[in-house]
């Protein structure tokens, strides 16, 4: 009995890891296909919880999952401080702001928006309930149209055994103590899931697996959208080797 | 039981990698962790500086320093009143990945009469006060 129990355990935890190689979902990729953006600027979030810490533990886990999925992610801190410089300490404005304008002042070629729609935690004695939601805007800088977008909602108690997420839920779960509550782990995993989950982005320029299950050139996507001529200029970068420890 | 034992540490140890293993491309260290904590406490400006030191040394050395890292370290030894390898860091980053040129190109531009005040009068008590978020 625990030998088959282990197995279903090392089972959800293989699916629950967010390790999907291509989209399951049919998504619509051909806008960011067309564009093939290199680099992607993230900003801060905006903040539509109670929670003052959110935006906190969104911006220091999102620049990660994003660059791991094979695009140039701008030091987050440093755009963060360098849009407050500029009179745009308030998430808000840079939101409503020309991603035009963002995309100039960075030499971005995409640029990632954030909403906090929900961060509720709910402490009891035994258990505690954290339920998050975060929705995700990808913008292109030189024409601004939405080139991919996703949401994100999960639910975090300690008392989930039967529940198919169950086992990296109360790890995760096991970290959000009342006392010191560490949310790392849970906006790690869900920013994750949004980028490279079965709903997120392809891979982009910068990994190895770059153009797996993209349409090949021309095939779907429709002529005299300049093509892709930027798909050479590789040569520039690091080498980069997967780390297979 | 041997077997068991196996498989429990097989989950664990899937568990423990955050993400995927296999698409890990880059090396971060602490980062996500040491900016956590800088947001939460902004006086712990030497902590954050200290986990991105290693990050970018160890990157370094297996060159998969993360897209980044370069320049929020540079930016960190600006912060610390040490342009000279601040400078450095930016146009590390600009380098390393060209994407980031055009930031870099106003960073490295905005730090550099900082960083020949400094070598003019390399003793002198003229620094920017350490710790305090200046002009970037």
């Amino acid at each position: 009995m625990p030998l088959r129990l282990l197995w279903a355990m090392l089972a959800v935890a293989a699916l629950a890891t967010g390790c999907v190689t291509a989209p399951a979902v049919r998504m619509d990729y051909s806008r960011l296909y067309d564009q093939n953006p290199r680099s992607i600027l993230i900003v801060p979030a905006v903040n539509r919880s109670v929670d003052v810490d959110a935006p906190n533990y969104y911006l220091s886990t999102i620049a990660r999952p994003v660059a791991e999925r094979g695009y140039y992610v701008f030091p987050v801190h440093l755009v963060k401080r360098i849009l407050e410089d500029d009179g745009l300490a308030d998430a808000a404005l840079v939101h409503q702001a020309d991603p035009a304008r963002l995309g100039e002042m960075f030499g971005a070629d995409a640029i990632m928006y954030v909403t906090i729609e929900r961060w509720d935690a709910m402490y009891a004695i035994v258990s505690t309930t954290v339920i998050v939601e975060f929705s995700y805007v990808l913008k292109s800088a030189k024409t601004g149209e939405v080139l991919w977008k996703n949401s994100e909602q999960r639910t975090f108690t300690p008392q989930q055994q039967n529940n198919s997420n169950g086992l990296l839920a109360n790890l995760i779960a096991a970290a959000i103590t009342r006392a010191a509550p560490n949310y790392i782990p849970l906006t790690q995993q869900a920013n994750a899931n949004a980028v490279a989950g079965p709903r997120g982005l392809p891979y982009g320029p910068l990994h190895p697996r770059y153009h797996d299950g993209q349409p090949q050139t021309e095939g779907a996507t429709p002529a005299g959208s300049g093509s892709g001529a930027t798909d050479s200029d590789t040569s520039a970068t690091p080498p980069v080797t997967m780390d297979t420890g | 039981m041997i077997r068991a034992r196996t498989l429990l540490l097989a989950t664990v140890v899937l568990l423990g990698t955050t993400g995927c293993t296999t698409t890990r491309v880059f090396h971060w260290g602490g980062y996500e962790s040491a900016l956590y904590h800088y947001y939460k406490s902004p006086d712990s400006l030497d902590r954050y500086a200290a986990s991105l030191e290693v990050a970018v040394r160890e990157g370094r050395r297996s060159n998969r320093t993360a897209p980044g890292l370069y320049a929020e370290y540079g930016y960190v030894l600006h912060l610390l009143g040490r342009p000279a390898e601040a400078l450095s860091f930016f146009e590390l980053e600009k380098a390393t990945w060209p994407e980031s040129g055009q930031l870099m190109d106003i960073m490295i531009r905005n730090i550099t009469p900082e960083v020949e005040r400094s070598r003019t009068a390399p003793d002198s008590a003229a620094r920017p006060s350490p710790g305090t978020e200046g002009e970037v």
